[in-house]
C-alpha cells in the first residue's frame, strides 16, 4: 500500500448561482497577460450547454482521457508511444482558437480621438492577438443562461441517451431548466495530461497531487492539451508553452485558499486532504463504467483508521497532512455521505474535484393564484425533477442512475429533516422513513446541514501547512531565498525564437 | 582565402557555435526552447505545410547522413546502378515534398494575420534559408547528376577529415560553386540553431518511450527521502542481490577451474606403457647425448 495525500475539491452545485466571481478573481490574478487571455482555468458552464471549449466532453473529437484496450489494459485515447511521435508535427485532436474563442479589447483611445463628425464614436473591438478590427462571434461564456436553445443546449453530449420524453422536457417552454457547472482542474490521481508529455514536464507533486507543468521543461508539444479529457490545460501561444491551473499553490503555501475558493460567494467550494493508495488508482480504472464510482471510491483511505494512518506515515505522508485528512470535509462528502461524485468518472483519471448532483427545481402548479410545490411532498420527489435523472448520472455517475438517485433521496431527506424542526408542517414518521430510505442517521443529517448551510472558512477550507520553507536548500540565507517559495532561480518567461 | 575560410573556418566555427551557443541558451533561457507550434492559431495549412516538411527533410537529411557516416559502405551499395537511380529518385522525391511543404509554411507565414502575430524576423530568415538550401540540394541533384556516387569521394572524406581535426579543403575545392553555396549554406543554418526556433531539434523526446505513464515531483527533499526509503529498500535488495549473484557466479566459475585442474591432476588421462616407455627412451638418449658432450668438453680442457 503507497498512501498518497491529495488536495481534494468538493463543489457543492446546489449552492452555486453562477455569477462567474470564481472565474473573474482566477482571470485577475493568473492569466491576465498576453498570449494567455482566452484561458480561463476556471470557467462556469451552464448545462445543458456545449461548455467552454465547445463541446469538450466530445471524446470521440478531443480522444482525451484514458481507454480500457481489448487486453483490458488502461491506455491513453490521445496517442500511443509510438504515434506520439507523429502528433508532434501535427495534433488532429488539439482544439483550435475556433473551439475557445478569439479574445478581444476594445479601442478606447478612438473615443477621445475620432474625428470630428455626425455620429457619436464608438470603441470597435479589436483582437488580442493579431490587434486588428474583428466582429466577435463567440465568448468565454457565449451560452450563459441559454438553456433550450438549440444552438447550445440541445448539443450537450449528455443528452445523447436520453429517452425523447426527457429530452422534450427539457427544452419545453415553462419546463426549461438549467444549473451550473463551475470547473477548474480536477488535479485527477491518474491524470492522463501527464501521462501524454512527451517532455515528462507535467507532474504531480508528491506531496499534495497538485499537477503542475514545469515551464522549462515543457516544450510546447501540446499532447497534454488533447489527453486532458477535461480540456484544463491551455496552449499559451505566445510563449509556446501549455499552462494550467495550479490550484493556487503559491496562496496554498501560505494558508490561503485558492483565489476561486475564496471569492466563492455562494461557499459552494470545499478544500481538504483525502488519503488514498496510489498502488490501486490504475487498477481501479479498469472496470465497467457502471461500477466506476465505487471503484473510485475504494481506492480512497478512511484517516480515521489507525492503520491506514500508520501506513501513510510509512509512505511518507507528514503528520500535518494526516491531521488535516481527519477533519476534511472532502472526506465527509465524498466518503462519509457519499454525497459528492466525480465529474464524468468514465474518462477515468480519478479526478481529485468533486460535485454534489443539484437537486433540480421541482415543477410548481398555481392554484387558486396560489404557487405551490407538487403535492406529492414539501419538496416534491426527484423522479418529476425537471433535469432528468440521467442527465445528472451522465454527467457525474458515467451513466449510473443508482448512484444519482441515491444521493437526491439524501438531499431531499435532509431538507425534510430541517423543516420538522422548525415547522410542523412535516409528519415526524414521515421524516423519519425518508432518512431510513436514504440511509441517514440524524446525526449524519445535521453534520450535512452544518457543512452545507453554516459552515466557516475553517470547516470549509481545511489545509494543512504545505511546509514549503523545508524545501529550501540547507545552505540558504533566509535573505537570499526571500520571496523565491522554494522555486529557485526564476527567469521571465519570454517567447524563445 | 574566401573558399578556405567557407570551407574550413566556417564548418569549425559552426559547430563550435552550435554547441556552445545551445549550452548557453540551455542553461541561461530554458525557458525559450520550445516547437513554438502554431497550430493553436491556424491549422488547415499548417497539417500541409509541417507534415510534407518535416518527412521530406527528414528523408533527405537521413540520406545525408548514412552517405556521410559510412560512405563505405554507401558506395559500395550506390555502385548497383538499380540502388543509384533508386536512391536518386527517392531524395528528389523527398526535396519536392520538403520544398512544397516549405512553401506552404512560408505563405502562411506572411499571409495569415494570426500567424504573423507570433512570426518574428528570425523566423522568416530560417525559413528562407531553408528553402533557398533545399532548391539548391535539388539542382545539385539535377544538374550534377549522381551525387550519391560522387560525394562518397568528396564530401564525404572532407567531412570525415574536418571531423578527425585534419581538414582538407581540396577535396572539395573543384565542386562547382552551385554544391559549394549548398554546403557554406548548411553551415550557416548550424551557426544559426541556437539563435532561433530550431534549438526544438534538440527537444526530441526520445526519453518519452521510456518513461513510466506518471510523474511524481517531491518539493520537499526530506520528505522525498522518507517517501522513497520504503522504495530504496527494495532496490538496496535488488542490488544485494544482483550482486550476490555476481560473485556466486564468478566463484563458481573460479572453483569450477580449479576442480578441473585438481581432477586432471588426480584422474587425467595416463600415459600408455608403450607412452612411457617411449618417454623413457628419449629422456636416455638425451641424457646419453649429453654424457657425450660432457665427455667430450673434459677431453678438450685436459
Amino acid at each position: 500500500m503507497d498512501v498518497r495525500a491529495q488536495v481534494a475539491m468538493v463543489f457543492h452545485l446546489d449552492k452555486c448561482i453562477g455569477c462567474h466571481t470564481c472565474s473573474v478573481a482566477c482571470k485577475n490574478v493568473w492569466t491576465d497577460r498576453p498570449g494567455a487571455e482566452y484561458m480561463w482555468w476556471n470557467n462556469v458552464e451552464t448545462k445543458p450547454g456545449t461548455g467552454y471549449p465547445t463541446r469538450w466532453e466530445d471524446q470521440e473529437r478531443y480522444k482525451g482521457g484514458w481507454k480500457v484496450g481489448k487486453g483490458g489494459e488502461l491506455g491513453l485515447r490521445s496517442q500511443n508511444k509510438v504515434d506520439a511521435f507523429l502528433k508532434l508535427f501535427y495534433n488532429p485532436n488539439q482544439p483550435g482558437l475556433a473551439d475557445y474563442y478569439e479574445p478581444w479589447t476594445y479601442r478606447y483611445g478612438d473615443l477621445f480621438d475620432a474625428a470630428g463628425g455626425d455620429d457619436q464614436p464608438t470603441a470597435v473591438p479589436i483582437s488580442q492577438i493579431t490587434g486588428e478590427e474583428m466582429k466577435i462571434e463567440s465568448g468565454p461564456n457565449w451560452d450563459d443562461d441559454l438553456s433550450g436553445s438549440p444552438l447550445y443546449a440541445e448539443n450537450d453530449i449528455n443528452l445523447e441517451s436520453l429517452t425523447d420524453e426527457e429530452r422534450a422536457g427539457l427544452f419545453e417552454i415553462e419546463r426549461i431548466s438549467m444549473m451550473y457547472l463551475p470547473r477548474i482542474c480536477n488535479h485527477c490521481a491518474n491524470p492522463s495530461c501527464v501521462a501524454s508529455c512527451p517532455s515528462g514536464a507535467l507532474y504531480k507533486r508528491g506531496e499534495d497531487g497538485i499537477v503542475l507543468i514545469d515551464q522549462d521543461k515543457c516544450r510546447g508539444w501540446r499532447a497534454c492539451v488533447s489527453a486532458c479529457p477535461y480540456k484544463k490545460i491551455y496552449y499559451n501561444w505566445k510563449t509556446g508553452k501549455s499552462e494550467k491551473c495550479i490550484l493556487c499553490f503559491p496562496r496554498l503555501e501560505t494558508g490561503q485558499a485558492p483565489a476561486c475558493f475564496h471569492s466563492c460567494v455562494g461557499r459552494i467550494r470545499y478544500l481538504g486532504v483525502l488519503l488514498y493508495d496510489a498502488d490501486r488508482v490504475a487498477e481501479a480504472g479498469k472496470v465497467p463504467n457502471d461500477a466506476l464510482v465505487e471503484s473510485y471510491r475504494s481506492c480512497l483511505l478512511d484517516p480515521n483508521d489507525p492503520d491506514v494512518r500508520a501506513a501513510a506515515r510509512m509512505s511518507g505522508v507528514s503528520e500535518e497532512f494526516i491531521v488535516a485528512a481527519r477533519s476534511s470535509p472532502v472526506w465527509k462528502y465524498v466518503m462519509e455521505w457519499k454525497l459528492a461524485l466525480p465529474l464524468h468518472p468514465e474518462f477515468r483519471t480519478f479526478p481529485m474535484l468533486f460535485y454534489v448532483p443539484p437537486l433540480m427545481p421541482i415543477m410548481g402548479k398555481i392554484e387558486g393564484g396560489i404557487y405551490e410545490h407538487d403535492a406529492k411532498g414539501l419538496f416534491g420527489d426527484f423522479e418529476s425533477a425537471r433535469i432528468p435523472i440521467q442527465y445528472l448520472a451522465n454527467l457525474f455517475a458515467a451513466g449510473n442512475r443508482g448512484i444519482i438517485e441515491g444521493v437526491l433521496k439524501k438531499l431531499i431527506a435532509v431538507r425534510h429533516f430541517k423543516r420538522v424542526q422548525g415547522h410542523d408542517d412535516v409528519a415526524d414518521e414521515y421524516v423519519k422513513r425518508l432518512l431510513r430510505e436514504a440511509q441517514l442517521t440524524p446525526e449524519q443529517a445535521e453534520g450535512i446541514y452544518e457543512l452545507t448551510t453554516i459552515a466557516t472558512v475553517q470547516d470549509r477550507f481545511v489545509m494543512p501547512p504545505i511546509q514549503r520553507e523545508e524545501a529550501m536548500p540547507a545552505g540558504c540565507s533566509a535573505e537570499e531565498c526571500k520571496g523565491s517559495c522554494g522555486l529557485g532561480r526564476t527567469e521571465s518567461p519570454e517567447r524563445g525564437g | 582565402m574566401i573558399q578556405s575560410f567557407l570551407l574550413v573556418g566556417l564548418p569549425y566555427a559552426a559547430v563550435l557555435v552550435c554547441v556552445l551557443g545551445s549550452i548557453w541558451r540551455f542553461r541561461s533561457r530554458r525557458f525559450s526552447y520550445s516547437a513554438l507550434s502554431s497550430q493553436f492559431l491556424e491549422d488547415r495549412q499548417l497539417l500541409w505545410g509541417s507534415g510534407p516538411w518535416h518527412v521530406g527533410i527528414f528523408l533527405v537529411l537521413a540520406g545525408h547522413a548514412l552517405a556521410f557516416l559510412m560512405p563505405s559502405v554507401w558506395a559500395s551499395l550506390v555502385s548497383n546502378r538499380a540502388v543509384l537511380i533508386g536512391v536518386e529518385v527517392a531524395g528528389m522525391g523527398a526535396a519536392i515534398l520538403a520544398i512544397l511543404g516549405l512553401s506552404i509554411l512560408t505563405l502562411r507565414r506572411l499571409t495569415n494575420g494570426r500567424v504573423q502575430a507570433v512570426t518574428t524576423n528570425v523566423d522568416l530568415a530560417i525559413l528562407g534559408i531553408l528553402l533557398v538550401q533545399v532548391v539548391l540540394g535539388l539542382l545539385t541533384a539535377v544538374l550534377h547528376r549522381w551525387g550519391a556516387s560522387w560525394s562518397t569521394g568528396t564530401a564525404a572524406p572532407y567531412l570525415w577529415s574536418l571531423a578527425t581535426l585534419r581538414p582538407e579543403p581540396a577535396l572539395v575545392a573543384d565542386l562547382p560553386p552551385l554544391v559549394q553555396t549548398h554546403m557554406a549554406l548548411a553551415w550557416v543554418l548550424l551557426l544559426l540553431v541556437p539563435f532561433s526556433r530550431l534549438v526544438h531539434l534538440f527537444s526530441l523526446p526520445v526519453l518519452y518511450v521510456f518513461r513510466a505513464p506518471l510523474v511524481f515531483v517531491w518539493a520537499n527533499p526530506r520528505r522525498f527521502e522518507r517517501a522513497t526509503a520504503f522504495v530504496q529498500r527494495i532496490e538496496a535488495r535488488r542490488y544485494f542481490l544482483r550482486a550476490s549473484a555476481g560473485l556466486a557466479a564468478g566463484g563458481s566459475l573460479l572453483a569450477a577451474g580449479t576442480f578441473e585442474q585438481i581432477a586432471q591432476f588426480f584422474f587425467g588421462p595416463r600415459m600408455s606403457e608403450k607412452e612411457s616407455a617411449g618417454l623413457m627412451e628419449k629422456k636416455l638418449a638425451r641424457l646419453e647425448q649429453n654424457a657425450a658432450q660432457k665427455k667430450l668438453e673434459l677431453e678438450r680442457t685436459r
